[in-house]
């Protein structure tokens, strides 16, 4: 059968060829499988580290909707990869806290320009809000825009910085003592020369009288024709019109004096309150004038200072020397700021305002002054640590970085600045008058305890 | 010692705070019948009331608005040289203090008495008066240049910069320039460093600045004023030599009479010091004075004499009134200022320093 074996042939040929195929196949695909596993390596080796890497990743589309995130995303907010995938990636900020609008847009321009990265402030699952360090990117894949956030928790740092500002309070109440020592030791000296004058006036008086007395003991109970001229002389010589004139003013200036010491060593004493863990009560206007008290060598020699106090308002709860150090950087920056502007034209006088008010459930507290003022593109960094636009030694750019971060994170306040380059500068510190989220004493302590 | 002249002297005091001048004036009214007080309450209406009066003295605050007391004290040296120059001062910046120190004659720390700066002034007034030469009172008062020696400025400073010098080190330095030893003591010994008795032992003095105050001490000797050129060596050394000679018998005569150690240490710096004023007038006169000294040396009239001839004033005036500027003790100025006056005759037994000092110079 002829048939068969050329079918037999075929068969063979093209087992033959099948074979060579399937050789050929199998060295491709062995590439192929060689080319995939590489891939494979290295994109698990990515992946890896994505999901290793202890800053945050996340990525979202153009209309703000969560794509990916790493676990140290979910580590950082504490929201696990299912919830947060697909929500707006709007969850994780804390929007009532932003001083600007949130704009896509505007988060990759700050970035992708001079600043790689900035710090703000994130919100996590249980509504606590922490400093993060962002860096944002924009990138796109088959024609679509996405966005890849970094994040980076830095509250650790700020811990660091809660103890800076420790000893920047310390180093601001030692910026003060030297002129302290001036305030008090001022008054002291009237004061001592006063009642040295005093002592000698009663000499004076004493000896008036007793020659007086001797005068009339000579001349029987009435004064003699002569009299008059006697006792004239008496008091030209024992100087007595002087001494007359002069003891209700040594009075006066003792009282004064006394009575200024001991409001500057109550206004140390208030600042020098140790900074307690606990809240307490703060009347702000007595933490005004006790600032202005202690800083007065400060200001004495730039201009004045009013201040406008709501004198109804109510005593806050916070932690008062943290409060009275936000109250101290920002007069102390008022006072440099006066004196840079008189540094270039002496005769402009200095004037700061302080005033206070109360708006809801917000006490309000603002400082105007007349110095040099903030230029535009200074005003976002101000507030940021080490900024700083005054000489090396006089400056360290702490006073504001530590002023935001007492007043935002440890109070849930706010501070906000206004200012006209060359006019001045204002500076508005909103304070809740109660902690936010404080339970109402009345839930927490059950009204007519059993003790 | 009675003021020879007989023109009040101008005073005034400076002080931003008003009822600072009120309670002085009042005080000082009291006090110093013989002055011409004036007050002004900041550094312009000071230089106002200058257009009027030369002053004698000026008293100032440290800290005021506007011109602040040392550039005061630097306008009053530009145009009044002879004008004694003090600040009165509530500051506690030692530091600020120590720089003001180049300007200021002496620096007094609030609170203080009124009396007291009356007689520390007075002083240091009634022994100007006997400077006679108007050139030589302005030269000495002015303070630009003082009799340091410009080598011991540097030995100093290159021992300061060693890691850890010993203070004794530096204290065998000092001793070496009667200058600087006075002018480390002005400076421990002004109220600021709130000494409660005058320090007359340098060493204690080293001790109690430490090296990085004295560091900045001497740097502002160095740059503030002219060191003396006309500072001759053979002449420091020999007011030196015969300084210490005189200080080391009248230690041991005080040693004798058992006196407290406050009282020996005055004695020892009196008769150290006693002929300070030669070197005073060889910054002040320069070669002039050289050829005087040797001409005493020579010829039958004394020093002293030769002295009044050409200044209309003594050694001894001129190194106590400097020394009096410096607020050493008025024991201590008192001896300086007399020991040439023979007619003061030696106490049976000796009482004050001039006395001590006085024995032992003429042993
Ligand atoms: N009242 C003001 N007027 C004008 N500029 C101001 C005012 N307050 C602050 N600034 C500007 O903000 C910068 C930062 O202030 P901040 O208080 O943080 O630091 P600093 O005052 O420079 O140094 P520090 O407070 O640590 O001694 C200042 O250098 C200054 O440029
Ligand atoms: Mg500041």
């Amino acid at each position: 059968m002829p048939e068969v074996n050329v079918y037999q042939r075929m068969f063979e040929r093209e087992r033959e060829a099948r074979k060579q195929a399937e050789e050929l196949l199998e060295t491709m695909s062995l590439e192929l499988y060689d080319a995939y596993s590489q891939l494979k390596k290295s994109s698990d080796e990515v992946f890896a580290i994505f999901r290793s890497v202890t800053d945050g990743i996340v990525t979202f589309n153009q209309t703000g909707t969560i794509e990916s995130l790493n676990p140290a995303i979910e580590r950082i907010f504490g929201y696990s990869e299912n919830v947060l995938k697909g929500q707006d990636i709007r969850v994780l900020l804390p929007q009532n806290k932003l001083d600007f609008e949130l704009d896509d847009e505007f988060w990759v321009d700050r970035c992708s320009e001079a600043q790689p990265k900035f710090a703000t402030q994130g919100i996590n699952a249980h509504g606590q809000i922490f400093d993060m360090e962002l860096s944002a990117s924009k990138s796109s894949q088959a024609g679509k825009d996405f966005y890849v956030w970094v994040i980076r928790n830095t509250s650790q740092i700020r811990n660091v910085e809660r103890k800076m500002a420790v000893s920047q309070r310390l180093e601001a109440i030692g910026q003060l003592a030297a002129g302290l020592s001036h305030e008090i030791n001022t008054p002291i000296q009237y004061v001592h020369e006063n009642v040295k004058f005093l002592r000698d006036a009663f000499k004076a008086t004493e000896e008036v009288l007793v020659r007086v007395e001797r005068e009339f003991s000579s001349a029987g109970s009435y004064p003699t024709p002569g009299f008059e001229e006697s006792f004239r002389q008496i008091c030209s010589e024992t100087q007595w019109d002087f001494f007359r004139k002069e003891i209700p003013i040594a009075l006066y200036e003792t009282l004064y004096g006394s009575k200024r010491v001991t409001s500057i060593v109550q206004a140390i004493r208030d600042f020098a309150h140790p900074g307690a863990s606990e809240m307490s009560s703060l009347d702000l206007n007595k933490a005004i004038t006790s600032a202005v008290t202690l800083a007065a060598n400060h200001w004495r020699t730039l201009g004045e200072i009013v201040t406008d106090l709501d004198r109804s308002l109510p005593n806050i709860t916070c932690h008062v020397s943290e409060i009275n150090q936000v109250i101290l950087n920002l007069l102390i920056n008022a006072c440099d700021a006066i004196a840079e502007a008189r540094a270039a034209n002496p005769d402009r006088l200095g004037k700061i305002v302080f005033r206070t008010w109360q708006e809801g459930n917000m006490a309000k507290l603002s400082i105007t002054d007349s110095g040099v003022g903030i230029k535009r593109e200074n005003l976002e960094r101000i507030f940021t640590l080490f900024f700083t636009t005054k000489a090396v030694g006089k400056g360290t750019g702490q006073g504001l970085a530590i002023a935001h971060s007492i007043v935002v994170e440890r109070h849930n306040g706010n501070i906000d600045v206004v200012s006209q380059l060359g006019e001045g500068a204002t500076f508005i510190v909103s304070l809740p008058i109660q902690p936010l989220g404080d339970v109402p004493p009345g839930d927490v302590v059950p009204s007519g305890g059993s003790e | 010692m009675s003021s020879s002249s007989n023109v009040r002297p101008s005073i005034i005091f400076v002080d931003d705070d008003p009822m600072l001048l009120s309670s002085t004036r009042r005080r000082l009214t009291l006090v110093a019948r013989n002055w011409d007080l004036h007050f002004a309450d900041s550094g312009a209406a000071a230089l106002e009331i200058c257009k009027g009066v030369v002053p004698s003295a000026v008293v100032t605050d440290m800290r005021m608005p506007g011109m602040d007391g040392a550039v005061l004290l630097k306008e009053i040296q530009r145009y009044f040289p002879e004008s004694i120059r003090i600040i009165f001062s509530g500051q506690t910046d030692q530091d600020a203090l120590i720089q003001a120190h180049s300007v200021a004659h002496s620096i007094l720390a609030k609170p203080c008495d009124a009396d007291q700066i009356y007689q520390a002034l007075q002083l240091s007034l009634e022994i100007q008066s006997r400077l006679g030469d108007p050139e030589i009172r302005r030269f000495v008062t002015s303070g630009r240049t003082i009799p340091v020696s410009t080598s011991s400025i540097f030995d100093i400073l290159s021992l300061l910069r060693e890691p850890d010098v010993s203070p004794k080190k530096i204290g065998e330095s000092v001793r070496n320039d009667l200058g600087l030893y006075a002018y480390i003591l002005k400076i421990i010994n002004s109220s600021h460093f709130g000494m409660r008795s005058p320090v007359c032992d340098i060493d204690q003095a080293i001790l109690l600045l430490g090296a990085s105050q004295l560091r900045t001490i001497v740097c502002g000797l160095k740059l503030a004023h002219a060191l003396s050129p006309t500072l001759d060596k053979n002449l420091c050394t020999e007011v030196l030599e015969t300084g210490i000679l005189r200080a080391q018998k009248v230690l041991q005569l005080v040693q004798k009479h058992g006196k407290p150690k406050m009282f020996s240490d005055e004695c020892y710096i009196a008769s150290l010091f006693q002929d300070f004023g030669k070197l005073v007038l060889s910054v002040s006169a320069g070669s002039r004075y050289l050829q005087i000294i040797e001409h005493s040396r020579h010829q039958a009239s004394s020093l002293v004499d030769l002295e009044r001839e050409a200044f209309r004033c003594t050694h001894a005036e001129v190194g106590a009134y400097l020394l009096s500027l410096w607020s050493f003790p008025s024991s201590v100025i008192r001896s300086i200022c007399r020991h040439e006056d023979l007619q003061s005759s030696v106490q049976e037994e000796p009482e004050t320093v001039e006395d001590f000092v006085r024995i032992a110079s003429t042993r």
